[in-house]
Parts: C-alpha cells; sequence; structure tokens
C-alpha cells in the first residue's frame, strides 16, 4: 500500500498506528474492494505495509478537480475521460483525439485549476452497441441488426437485418422506397403477402413488402412430379420490407472483426460500418466470405458449394426448397467457431479486400437463410436475389459512391 | 437429406422415455427444477413417407412468464424402441435448419404451438411397427444465444406406429 502526505516526516510509531488502523478499515469495511483469485476465492489483508510519497496537492483539492471535469468537461465532450493517479496524486484528463486536446488544455486552465494538478492525455475509448439489442434514435437501422417480428411472443422470429437497400418500383404504395433485404422465413408465409410489422428489438421500423411468388412451373422439380405433387421452390429465400424510419442504402454494422464479435464502436453518433460498393452476384468455390449476423455476430467462411438445393420447414410448418444456393463452411478444419446461428436468418454475406483490411467497403455477396447452428450455412447470392424479383422491380445495394 | 447415425441421445429424453405413459405432464431434464413450460404431443401417433407434420404444444407454467429463445433445430423428436432403446433423433446435428429464432412465452395458461415433420422418420429408413416417441425442446434465457441453456424440457411420451 502506497500513501501519500503532504510534507513533513512522520516517526515510526505513527507509521505503525496508521498501519494498524487501515488494516482493521480493510478488514471491516464492506466498501474494500476485493482481490480475487482465478478460482473465485478472496484474498484477505494479512498485513498493510505503508509506503510514503510526497505529493503537491492534497487529495481533497485532487477529488474537488475531479468533480469539477465531470460538469465542465466531460459532460461537455472535451473531456473523454478524468482521473485521480494515486501513485503520483496527479489528476489526468484525457482528450478523445489531438484536435480536442487544444481545446480542452484551453479550457482546463480558464477553469484554474492549479497548473501542475493536471496530466494531459488521449483516450480514444468510444461507446460501443450491440448488434442484438435496440439502436434508438438518433442511431439508423443498419444491416446486422436484430429484428422481430413482434413485442410480444405472436410472430416473433428473431432474424437479423441483411442490408440496406432501394427499391426501383412500387412497394406498400411508395414509389422506389428505402427498405432492407432479410429472409422470407421471417415472415409467416413463403411467398405471400403477410403485412407483417418489423421492430428493431422493441422500435418499429418497417414492414414486409414484397415476398415473391414462389416458382410451380418451367422449373425442374418445382413443376409437380408424377403423381402430381407440388413443390413449393425459391430461388432466394430473401424479403424485402420498406423502411418507417431514416437508413442509410448500402451500410452494414461492423463490429470489432473478431468471430462473434457483436460490439460495435460508436464515434460522435455514428456507427463503424462496412459500405456495399459492388456485388459478387454468386462467390465461386474456395471464396472468403463475412457475415454479421444478430446471433453469431461477425464471422467468416469459405465457400464450400455454389449451386446447392436445399429444404427446409419454416417456422409455421410450411416445407420449401431453396435453389441453388451457396454452402459455407468454416475457414480451417481445425476451427470450431459457431458460423451462425438461429437468428442469424436475413443477415448479409459479403466480401472484404483481402490486400488492404483498412478498407471496408465490400462486395455484397448474399443473404443468409439456414444453417446447422455450427459449422455449416447458406445463402442466397445476389444472382438468385435478382432472378425472383425480376418483374417487380431492381434493387440498388451500393452507396451512394458505389456501382450497384 | 438428414442423417440419422452417430444419434446423440440427451439423458432427458431417456428420462422421459422410462415414463412410458400416455399424457404424462412434461418433465425438465433437471429433476429439481421447475419447467418453464409444459411440452405435450398426442399420445397416439402414426408416421407415414409423406408425415404427418406432429403439432407440438407448449403451456407456460411461470408467473410472471418470460419469453425465451428457441429455434427450429431445438424443438426435437426422439424415437424409441418399446424397450426405450433411442433409435434416431430428429433435427440432429446434421439438420440443416431455416435459422430463425422463435419464443416460448413462459406465462401461466400461455398455450403455443410448433410443427414437427414426423416425415422423416420413414425416410430414415426406419422398419414398419410400433415405438415411443417424445418431443424435447432446447431453450435459451434471451435471443442474444449467450446465456446458457436452460433444461431441456420433455414431453409426454407417445406410441408412435410407423407405417
Amino acid at each position: 500500500m502506497r500513501l501519500v502526505k503532504h510534507g513533513g516526516d512522520l516517526p515510526g510509531q505513527r507509521v505503525g498506528q496508521i498501519a494498524k488502523a487501515l488494516k482493521e478499515v480493510l478488514e471491516t469495511n464492506p466498501l474494500t474492494p476485493a482481490l480475487l483469485l482465478e478460482d473465485g476465492t478472496t484474498v484477505r489483508v494479512k498485513r498493510v505495509k505503508p509506503e510514503f510519497v510526497t505529493v503537491r496537492h492534497n487529495f481533497m483539492a485532487l477529488y474537488k478537480g475531479k468533480i469539477k471535469a465531470r460538469t465542465e468537461l466531460l459532460r461537455t465532450g472535451l473531456a473523454a475521460s478524468a482521473y485521480i493517479r494515486d501513485h503520483d496524486g496527479m489528476l489526468v484528463v484525457n482528450a478523445q483525439d489531438e484536435q480536442r486536446l487544444a481545446s480542452l488544455k484551453q479550457q482546463v486552465a480558464a477553469l484554474g485549476y492549479p497548473d501542475d494538478m493536471v496530466q494531459f492525455g488521449i483516450d480514444d475509448a468510444r461507446p460501443e452497441i450491440r448488434v442484438d439489442v435496440q439502436w434508438a434514435e438518433p442511431l439508423s437501422p443498419l444491416g446486422g441488426l436484430r429484428i422481430n417480428g413482434s413485442t410480444t411472443d405472436a410472430n416473433y422470429y428473431a432474424c437479423s437485418i441483411g442490408t440496406n437497400v432501394r427499391f426501383t418500383g412500387t412497394a406498400n404504395g411508395i414509389t422506389n422506397p428505402q427498405g432492407f433485404l432479410t429472409a422470407r422465413h421471417c415472415t409467416p408465409t413463403i411467398g405471400g403477402y403477410d403485412n407483417h410489422v418489423f421492430y428493431q428489438v422493441g422500435r418499429r421500423i418497417g414492414k414486409e413488402a414484397i415476398d415473391p411468388r414462389v416458382i410451380s412451373q418451367d422449373t425442374p422439380g418445382c413443376a409437380g412430379n408424377e403423381s402430381g405433387q407440388v413443390s413449393i421452390c425459391v430461388r432466394a429465400d430473401v424479403a424485402f420490407a420498406t423502411y418507417e424510419v431514416p437508413s442509410n442504402v448500402g451500410r452494414i454494422a461492423r463490429p470489432f472483426e473478431s468471430v462473434n464479435q457483436k460490439e460495435v464502436t460508436v464515434t460522435n453518433g455514428t456507427p463503424d460500418t462496412y459500405a456495399v460498393t459492388a456485388v459478387a452476384p454468386r462467390p465461386g468455390l474456395g471464396s472468403v466470405v463475412t457475415k454479421v449476423g444478430a446471433t453469431t455476430g461477425w464471422t467468416k467462411g469459405r465457400v464450400t458449394d455454389d449451386h446447392v438445393d436445399i429444404g427446409l420447414t419454416s417456422p409455421t410448418g410450411q416445407k420449401y426448397v431453396v435453389l441453388d444456393s451457396v454452402l459455407m463452411g468454416r475457414l480451417n478444419a481445425t476451427d470450431t467457431y459457431q458460423l451462425s446461428a438461429g437468428g442469424d436468418s436475413g443477415s448479409a454475406w459479403f466480401i472484404r479486400n483481402a490486400s488492404n483490411v483498412n478498407d471496408y467497403n465490400v462486395q455484397l455477396a448474399g443473404i443468409h437463410f439456414a444453417g446447422n447452428s455450427n459449422s455449416i450455412s447458406y445463402f442466397s447470392p445476389v444472382e438468385n436475389i435478382r432472378t425472383d424479383y425480376a418483374g417487380l422491380g431492381s434493387f440498388t445495394f451500393c452507396v451512394s459512391s458505389g456501382s450497384c | 437429406m438428414p442423417q440419422f447415425s452417430g444419434v446423440r441421445v440427451l439423458s432427458a429424453v431417456l428420462f422421459a422415455a422410462s415414463a412410458l405413459a400416455g399424457d404424462v405432464p412434461a418433465q425438465a431434464a433437471t429433476a429439481s427444477m421447475t419447467p418453464p413450460v409444459q411440452v405435450f404431443i398426442p399420445s397416439t401417433l402414426v408416421a407415414t413417407a409423406s408425415g404427418p407434420t406432429l403439432t407440438v404444444k407448449a403451456k407456460g407454467l411461470e408467473t410472471p412468464g418470460r419469453n425465451l429463445a428457441t429455434a427450429i433445430c431445438k424443438i426435437r423428436y426422439t424415437v424409441f424402441d418399446r424397450q426405450g432403446k433411442a433409435l434416431l433423433m430428429y433435427p440432429n446435428s446434421q439438420t440443416i435448419c431455416a435459422e430463425v429464432l422463435l419464443s416460448v412465452n413462459t406465462k401461466r395458461g400461455v398455450w403455443q404451438q410448433f410443427p414437427l415433420d414426423l416425415g422423416q422418420i420413414r425416410k430414415a429408413g426406419l422398419a414398419p411397427g410400433r415405438y415411443l416417441l417424445s418431443v424435447h425442446i432446447a431453450m435459451s434465457e434471451n435471443q442474444n444465444g449467450e446465456a446458457p441453456d436452460l433444461p431441456v424440457v420433455v414431453s409426454n411420451t407417445a406410441n408412435l406406429q410407423v407405417k
């Protein structure tokens, strides 16, 4: 334990008395911070050995300075953090960046802090928000965020927003509306309009607009077999919903890029995002593709097959076949992470710039819809989405600077 | 097509199989814990190559209720022979499911239902005859998928005839 004193010497007997009193306080005060070992056991204070350090300002002065910083510096945004550094008795005040540091120093001087009390620094810690919680105004919904069909249990269907798009055509009575893509089975009926309302964890954000008709003719295997049994087929398990809140086309939430991360940094009210600037209509075998979903967050996998028909059952029991889907596996055979799971349906798969990790412009590859909750995932490629929506309208997937 | 090799058998399922009764109320995997819901299926079932779709009913038991999360792949059935030996489970770890989360409202008296495809039993090659079947639902505390799974809740055991 290190104590600070404001000047003068203390006799040894006095030091012993201080140590004894401190030990008693540490043992009896419920607010004493506990030292916990890895196994969860608490270490009790056995001996207190004071060490004295001379400082310029006593604790009360430093504490008053910290309280003043709360109202005058932190609340105004000039400072990012402030704390008393115990070992040398300094008040440390940090700005978020160099630009703000100059203003911070001026304000600290104007507030009358002693010159030798404050040390300045940079603290770029920023707030983070998860993709599976509500993004209240003024934050706009982005690809990767949690959506569900109700604030109660009926029609719950928790899924993910894929990516924000603009639809060229008319949907929900709106001409060329902005909206988002998600999975068809995140609405009650595959291939039918349910007037399904979407909430972003309790905040109403939009409504189902187009769930294209299923294929029952002109496609082998979907037009009916010899016994007349017809399979419901779709080329893409993708529905379009219009937004009722402001949104940005081509924006997908960007968590910290590590497996299953879901926390997105917000800087000055703007969350980190990927920008869709191109599309990869059907990534080939071996392509490395990234996903941001509301359940398993950020994951990356490799295309193991690019034309798979997969039979599914919707939450309402409707059986259907998704044609020519892209099958994803984990990056390496030795990996054990969860590639996707329930609630990731609707999320976007996209391709990053492998040669520049700081380039967050991406190519949209498709929309996630199925998996084994472990090592296998399926998505509908952009090529199939376009085919399913042909004749209904077209999508702009890209941000304004993009080419799609 | 789903594979049934290497079926994992949950202890909770064996526990339910031991009941061998028609409409025994649902049991939790951990006997000392009160299950958040009861799960019911009809006491007699018939499986053919084309189905049918089994409607699983869950009834809330808690006050106040919670919204627990489950998924299509987490609502499963296991088929046993008459001696209680587990033969197959569907969906299993090989099954591909639509990855949507479903809510299970645990409020006392609230009923909800989930569909399950019994057609998979014949497709798996199970010989015609008489068997036993029970359904089990795994749930999580929330939709983040991070909270530990709750005990698996098992239905009553039904008599199953495979045609």
